[in-house]
This record gives structure tokens, sequence and C-alpha cells, in this order.
């Protein structure tokens, strides 16, 4: 059988050795089609993005370059002088680049982790605003390796100025930060805004950011540029607002929306850290993602990275690749990223056909809805020990098949060898809601505690598919269940 | 209204000992009591973003080691081309460009 685990460190022949024995070696065995739902054309451009196909997540690396650091506007969510390594959400970063830096960086990242199809410049700061940083360091990169995909976050004041430029340097994917679409509640979430050499506040500054946003939004969809729509979850501010977000930024053709939990803690310095803003609850942003099922697509599957993040959505190798250990000299070689997309592409084929098969047979025989989390660390297989999982991925099984619906993180239960029923407890309370889990391994003590808080745990389906795992195991516990009541 | 002293409309001044045309305002020693016509950056605050360095319209504002500072012969708080210093409306951090 193939296994994703094994090619980063392997060399090519053993790659292409695997590729040729076992598993399913005839290419016609499945295939990255388009999912029925979806223009071929549009799958083509997301297939390898990680951050907008759930599928491709399991499969492909991103990494951020922080070469844009000027901003132009305050969020109240938004501490402009905190750095911290240690820290993994939004915004935040170690080193700034300059656009020669961060070219170096991409090249060794690429020669080094073969997933890596994605780089995106996404804060600290704002990559329209800080535009000729982030031009000069896409036209570098794009020049030495032309099949990355160039991606860029935004908050949108100073997108109209430059969607063309955009399009022309073939920027297929953009994503704008939109917490709100009335200027009131817009004036409770960004203190000010700079914009045509003036500081505007309150609610005329949200008026103008929400209206260069939706006009923003526009211009990429006239242009075809996929643009992904990140709201920040705010309880209290904008929670319910959402809904209405949704809305028009799907009438403007947004592709995808993703709505994110605020991360808030007064050690951040932030204003809404430092007033005692909460953050939302797993559960509560479960029930608004809910809510807007059937409107714009929603993106489930963000981990809200580091702003120099490194590798797959889950795991961040950023330490790798510091500036102090870049060599002063690189040239790109294609052939590990070239090889990991053969193994890939086969690896896959496989993966979607086990994948359609287990959701058709839970659809047919499903009642009742259950969360299950799987611990992964890739390549779509339930391939993670309990106590080493950084996080747990969480998906619903149920009358509608099986979806992704999100994911936990958890601090690493086992460390050295040894389980910590502190940090077990702090598992067991992210697992809130959670009826079943998947690993590739768990020990009889932590199986049993768990199974004290309400929680089966397993790991008789280790190193296989998700999905065929998770169909399996909803038969296996609930199926009997199903069958009575028939 | 009148902002300048009287003699401020002769458009000479004796400053410092030598002549300098100052304008319809008046020298600006004379408006804002010694201090010099420049902003400066407060380093310990700053967080290197360099929006100050493209906004500045008189380039007065330049990388030095790791850290941004403004050049006072070439900074004139945006008198004559913006209501206020472009650095200080753009700064994410409060009180940190400042008058120098």
């Amino acid at each position: 059988m193939l296994s994703l685990d094994q090619v980063q460190p392997i060399d090519l022949e053993t790659m292409r050795a695997k590729l040729s024995n076992g598993g399913c070696s005839s290419s016609s065995c499945g295939s990255s089609e388009a999912p029925r739902d979806m223009a071929p054309e549009i799958w083509e451009k997301i297939k390898d993005h990680p951050c907008y196909s759930e599928e491709a997540h399991h499969y492909f690396a991103r990494m951020h370059v922080a070469v844009a650091p000027a901003c132009n506007i305050q969020c109240h969510y938004c501490n402009r002088k905190y750095d911290c390594a240690n820290e993994s959400r939004p915004g935040v970063v170690s080193e700034k680049l300059t656009p020669d830096q961060a070219r170096r960086k991409v090249v060794t990242v690429a020669n080094e982790v073969p997933q890596l199809s994605v780089l995106g410049i996404a804060g600290p700061g704002d990559a329209c605003y800080d535009w000729k940083k982030t031009k000069a360091t896409f036209s570098a990169i794009a020049g030495e390796i032309p099949d990355i995909k160039l991606c860029i976050s935004t908050n949108g004041l100073a997108l109209p100025d430059h969607v063309d430029e955009l399009a022309e340097m073939n920027v297929d994917h953009v994503t704008v930060t939109i917490n709100m679409v009335d200027p009131e509640i817009g004036a409770k979430i960004y203190p000010w805004i700079y914009y045509k050499n003036k500081r505007w506040f309150g609610v005329e500054a949200s008026e103008i950011l929400h209206e260069r946003q939706m006009l923003g939004l526009e211009m990429l969809a006239e242009r075809g540029i996929l643009t992904k729509i990140n709201s920040v979850m705010i309880p209290g501010v904008n929670d319910e607002h959402l809904i209405e977000v949704n809305r028009w930024v799907k009438e403007r053709g947004a592709f995808l929306h993703n709505v994110m939990p605020l991360i808030s803690d007064p050690v951040h310095g932030t204003h809404y850290g430092l007033t005692g803003q909460r953050g939302p609850t797993a559960m509560e942003l479960k029930s608004l993602q809910d809510k807007l099922d059937g409107g714009a697509k929603l993106m489930r599957h963000c981990r809200q990275c580091r702003a120099d993040a490194v590798g797959l959505l889950g795991e961040d190798r950023g330490q790798e690749f510091t500036l102090d250990q870049l060599p002063e000299q690189v040239s790109y070689d294609p052939a590990k990223r070239a090889a990991y997309r053969e193994v890939v592409a086969q690896e896959r084929g496989d993966h979607v056909a086990a994948k359609s098969a287990a959701v058709e047979e839970v659809r047919a025989g499903a009642a009742q809805s259950f969360l299950f989390a799987v611990a992964t660390k890739g390549g779509g297989r339930v391939n993670e020990h309990f106590g080493h999982a950084r996080e747990f991925q969480v998906y619903e099984v149920g009358a509608k098949g099986i979806e992704f619906v999100g994911h936990r993180k958890v601090e690493q239960y086992c460390l050295g060898g040894f389980g910590e029923d502190a940090t077990l407890d702090g598992v067991i309370a992210a697992l809130e809601g959670v009826s079943f889990v998947l690993c590739a391994k768990i020990g009889d003590c932590p199986k049993d505690m768990l199974k004290a808080a309400g929680i089966e745990a397993s790991d008789d389906w280790a190193f296989e598919y998700i999905e065929t795992s998770l169909a399996e195991a909803y038969r296996g516990k609930f199926g009997g269940q199903v069958a009575l009541r028939a | 209204m009148i902002l300048a002293p009287p003699d401020a409309f002769g458009l000479v001044s004796e400053a410092e000992g030598k002549k300098e045309f100052f304008g319809l305002l008046g020298p600006r020693k004379q408006r804002n009591g010694d201090r010099k016509m420049a902003y400066k950056i407060i380093a310990s605050q700053c967080t290197v973003c360099g929006a100050c360095e493209f906004e500045c319209p008189n380039a007065a504002i330049k990388m030095k080691g790791d850290m941004y500072i403004i050049d006072a012969k070439k900074c004139t708080e945006c008198e004559g081309a913006f209501d206020k210093p472009q650095c200080a409306e753009v700064c994410p951090v409060p009180k940190t460009c400042v008058p120098a």
C-alpha cells in the first residue's frame, strides 16, 4: 500500500518503487476528477490548494511569507506589537522577510517539502496595501517555481487598486476578511482605517471599508479569480450578523466562506483581549456554521495558521526554515515535488473511490448523526497516535453521509512516553460533543478515561482511509440500532 | 484671525542668526516654541511595519540598521501637503510617531 507518511524522507527511487507495487497501480482506478457539483475548470484551480479544497488539505502544504507588514486598518482583535514563536494564530510571525529573503526561503522549502503547492502572503499587514513588496516577492518566485500557486489575504480596503495586477500575475486565489456588511457593527470591530491620506473613525470608516470590500469582491469575480471570505466570529458583536454577510458575499460571487472563531486573550494585548471579549466555543462555532449551510460554500478545515507557517495545515514546520538556516545561494530542483504529485495522483484516486463508497454506505443505512474525531497526520488516513495528536479532525457521520465539520486543537497527551492526566482532561474537554475517537494507537488507560467521559476510542482502523473507517465504525456502533428501528 | 506674529509678514526672519524665508505663516519656531519642525519615531514602540516610509511625502523616513528613522532635515510635518503628518496617521501604535 502506498503511504504518504513515508514520502518526505525517502528518495525518488523508493517513491517510484512504491508506486509500482501494491495498492492501485492502474491510473484508471478512481481519479481526481471534479466533484459532480463543480465545473472542471474550477476544480483544476483548487484541487491542489489545501485551503480551498478540504480533500487537498490531506495532501498539500502551504507556506506563508511575511513580506508585507504595513497595514491600513486597525482591528480590535489585532495587536501589531505581538510576536511569539510559540503562538499559532493569524498575524503572528517571528521574522519579517525582504522579497529576496522570501525567495530564498520558498525555494529552500520547495526543495525539501514535496507537499508544497501554495505560497501565500497573509499578514502581518495587508498584502494589497504594502503592494510593492507583495509584487516584488511574487515576481521573483513565479520566475523560479512557475507551478506554485500564488495567493494573498487582504482586508479589502486597497484591493480594488490592484485587482488587474493580481490577474496579470496569475494570482488565482484571494482571501478577503469581511466581518460585517453593516457599518454600525463594523464600528465595533474597526476603530479606524487609513484611506486617501487620512485616518477615518467609527461608522464612517466602516462605510468606506464595506464599500471597498464589496467593490473588490465584484472585481475579482468578474476576472474569474476565486475568493475566500474570512469572517471572525465575535460573540455578541457579529455572530448572528454573519448569516447576512454570507448572503452578501455569495451574491457577489464568493467561492468559499470561512467563519473562524475569535482568538482573544488578555496576554495578546489586543483590544478584545484586554476588554474581556470572549471567543465562541467549538459547538457555538459549529452551530453557526450549520446555519450557514446552503449559502456560500463553507470552509471548515481552517487552522488559523501563523503568518509564517510552513507545511500541511495541521502542522507547522516554520522553525525548520528560519532565516539563519537558509543557504545564501539556492536553486530550485523540481524533482521531489514532481514525484510527490505522481504519488498523490495515484493515492488520491484510490482515496476518492474509497470515500464515495463509504459515504454511500452510510447514507443508505443512517438515521442519527454522531460526531467522530480522527487522529491523522495527513494522507487522508487514520495514522496518528492518540497521545501524539496536536489536533483531531471532526467528522459528522449520519443521514447526510460523512462530512468534515472541523478540527479541535489539543495539547499532546503523551510526551516522552508518559501520559499526563491533566492534559487528558483538556483533551476530553476539547472533544465536546464527540462520541467516537479513531486513532492509530491508544493505550488502555486513556481509553478507559475517555469511556468514563462518554467517548469511545479505537485503534482498530489504524492506517485505513478515514472515510472507510468512519463508515465501518458507524455501522458497528450504531448500525444495530438502525436495523432494530427499521 | 491672526495666526502669525506681525513680523512674520515681512517674510524674512533673522532667527538663529541667519536670514530664512518662512512664508506667510511665519517661522515655525515662533508658532511652536523652540521645537524643530520634524517628527521622530519612538524606537521602542515601533513594529517596523514600514507604512510610514512609503506614506511620507518627503521621503524623509528610511531604514537605518533594523529601525526606521525620520530625517529631521527632510521632515516638514507634512505641512502644505496634508492636514496631518502621514506617519502619525498611518502608524498602528499610538504615540509612536511624535513631534521631535
